[in-house]
């Protein structure tokens, strides 16, 4: 065969194999989002690229000892029981979907958003477990359940795209607090161990300087800049209202906030040392409304009301005349400021001190 | 007739072999197509047309945080197929130009964790190009076998950077160019020792780079490259060289992104077959055998490559 011919066929190879410009697509993220689809954006991994853990390994809080006191976990108290869910796995897993004694909770957190929340993976009775499926809105976490493959917005709590659009999921108490102040609250704590079944850098934090420099790595439709983006700050979403309080802003010390926002009588309680803040209403089923004082140095109890009953950090009273009653928790959670101005334009900012 | 000393194997992996993205967090930057690469670094020939038809396999399935890989991560993989149809023409004997068109498929694997069953994206269509002119400074003659040459060029943005899953755009590195026009700076040497049938060779080349219309700016890149050649015969030479390559941290929006930019350094074994007076065929592997990168990123695993060389003197 001549040289010719031999390049020759080889063009003649290259060209048929180029004959066509196809890309060939999975098929689910079609149909219509509540969302602008122009603002999702594809995070690179792809879906599950970010492998959620399902059923994790948990160990002893004095057996962690991957954890510095600083790092921050997300912790649930439920069932008699309390798990910690930390920073350093969820950067690297973002969904926790756990079982507690019977109860399952989808621990979600999106490190660009810097937000904890728990769903309630039970929807519409039947239960479900959540993974990542690589999209982001608004910077945000899209996670998806594996029952009907819909797409859900982390921040919005609800579904934004297929089976179950406009479905609006429960949430379930969460506090995001340093390990330390965690550990103190609840010693017998079990935390997640590094044992995931996949290797990572656990003690790396993968984003670089992302959590405290002013960098986005991927575009928000509303740019707010009253505040610097990544202060935390705890927001508060009350009908069509939206109002957050800093971490920062909270002083040492245990402190209350008695507030009224949006014709809601609420109270949020913060410490920028122990670094939390949760908010609650403060009227009760019975149309009590209460008022509460801050509780030093008794952790997990925080406040107390003015009949003299202990409130701990998950709104349930712990002692005194209205012991065993919760209070009820607001659609809330911490996040980064600049999260809270794309998602919620027109935010107010507390200027409680 | 076709000089393989001429022929560095493979400038580099360069423009972005590697994948550099958020390895297991959300966002990415990305991988390109390896134009560098491919292109020859030598001058042609005056009044000489050489085609150089090629095909190149990226498989990225290496996540390394630092100097040290990760074990466990079959679950996501990344293979890039490249094209490439390279031109060159010597304008004199000292002067030469080179376009090198490409095509590209990228492809994006990851494993449902629920199922096992593997979800693959696919984007295919044309990639970047490069314009590159070359000077030799020395040329080899009857009794020096040295060469030594300059170049300079651009890569031109032919590849979309719009590629969509459903209405969403596709991150970076799934996208078929760069988006940007960067600059190329070249010097190329090359030694003979006739009349033992041997050739050292080498490179430095920079990559400068600009800002794409989405605000993205790929790090600028640096090559280094060492290698010899041995003829065994007329027809076969084997070739062994080393490939280090630098690159910047990536930025958006003026900003640093983080998890991207490193150090490699490649073992590059391969072979040249002349069959024929004016056809050679080369193959090679591109065998990574150290990285240092930034933060935490998935990787070339290795690099596999075919070319098909053909020259035409016009004279």
């Amino acid at each position: 065969m001549s040289s010719r011919n031999v390049f020759m066929i080889l063009l003649a190879m290259i060209t048929i194999s180029l004959s066509c410009n196809e890309t060939p697509m999975p098929n689910t993220t079609e149909g219509d989002w509540l969302i602008p689809k122009d603002q999702v954006k594809d995070g690179g991994p792809g879906k599950d690229g970010i492998p959620a853990l399902t059923n994790p390994n948990f160990i002893n809080a004095g057996d962690a000892s991957y954890l510095k006191d600083d790092d921050l976990v997300l912790g649930v108290f439920i069932n008699g029981e309390a798990r910690a869910y930390p920073h350093p796995i969820l950067d690297w897993h973002e969904i926790i979907n756990d079982d507690i004694k019977g109860t399952k909770i989808a621990v979600t957190y999106c490190p660009l958003t810097g937000t904890g929340i728990g769903y309630n993976p039970v929807i519409g009775g039947q239960a479900t477990t959540f993974g990542v499926s690589g999209l982001l809105y608004n910077s945000n976490l899209i996670p998806y359940d594996r029952q009907t493959n819909s797409n859900w917005s982390q921040m919005l709590m609800k579904s934004v795209n297929g089976r179950l659009i406009g479905t609006v999921v429960q949430t379930m108490p969460l506090l995001e607090t340093r390990w330390d102040t965690w550990k103190t609250m609840f010693p017998e704590t079990k935390v997640v161990s590094t044992e995931t079944g996949y290797d990572r850098s656990y003690g790396t934090y993968p984003y670089g300087s992302y959590r405290t420099s002013d960098f986005l790595i991927f575009p928000i439709s509303n740019d707010d800049r009253r505040l610097p983006r990544k202060e935390r700050v705890h927001g508060v979403i009350v009908g069509n209202k939206t109002r957050v309080y800093q971490i920062t802003s909270f002083s040492d010390s245990i402190t209350t906030i008695n507030d009224t926002f949006n014709g809601t009588e609420l109270i949020v309680v913060g410490s920028h040392l122990l670094n939390f803040a949760v908010a609650y209403e403060r009227t009760l089923s019975s149309g009590t409304e209460l008022t509460f004082s801050p509780v030093q140095h008794a952790l997990p109890v925080v406040m107390i009301d003015t009949e003299g009953t202990k409130w701990d950090i998950f709104g349930k009273a712990v002692s005194g005349a209205r012991a065993g009653t919760q209070l009820k928790p607001l659609r809330s959670y911490t996040a980064y400021w600049f999260a809270w101005g794309t998602f919620f334009p027109g935010a107010e900012i507390d200027s409680t001190k | 007739m076709i000089h393989l000393i001429n022929r560095l194997p493979t400038l580099g992996i360069c423009l972005v072999l590697t994948s550099q993205w958020i390895a297991y967090g959300q966002a990415c930057c990305s991988s390109g197509t390896p134009l560098l690469s491919f292109a020859e670094l030598g001058t042609t020939r005056p009044s000489t047309i050489q085609f150089n038809i090629g095909y190149e396999y990226n498989y990225l399935n290496s996540v390394f945080n630092g100097s040290a890989e990760y074990l466990n991560d079959a679950r996501r993989q990344r293979r890039v197929h490249s094209l490439l149809f390279e031109t060159s023409y010597g304008i004199s004997s000292r002067l030469s130009i080179t376009t090198l068109l490409s095509f590209t498929q990228r492809e994006r694997q990851s494993v449902l964790l629920e199922t096992g069953t593997p979800e693959i994206v696919q984007t295919r269509g044309v990639s970047d190009a490069i314009l590159l002119v070359k000077y030799a400074l020395l040329t080899s003659t009857i009794v020096s076998q040295q060469e030594l040459s300059i170049g300079s060029g651009i890569t031109m943005p032919f590849g979309s950077i719009g590629a969509e899953l459903n209405g969403i755009k596709l991150p970076s590195d799934m996208q078929l160019g760069s988006g940007a026009w960067d600059g190329i700076l070249l010097l190329v040497g090359s030694s003979g020792f006739h009349p033992f049938p041997l050739t050292l060779f080498g490179s430095l080349s920079d990559r400068l780079t600009t800002k794409n219309a989405d605000g993205y700016r790929f790090g600028n890149e640096f090559l280094a490259i060492l290698g010899a050649s041995y003829s065994f015969a007329s027809w076969i030479d084997l070739t062994l060289s080393s490939r280090f390559r630098h690159t910047g941290v990536d930025r958006f929006q003026d900003q640093e992104v983080p998890n991207t930019g490193g150090d490699w350094l490649y073992l590059v074994p391969g072979i040249n077959v002349t069959p024929w007076r004016s056809v050679t065929l080369r193959a090679h592997l591109d065998l990574p055998v150290y990285r240092n990168l930034e933060g935490s990123q998935l990787t070339t695993t290795y690099v596999t490559g075919l070319n098909l060389f053909y020259s035409i003197n016009l004279e």
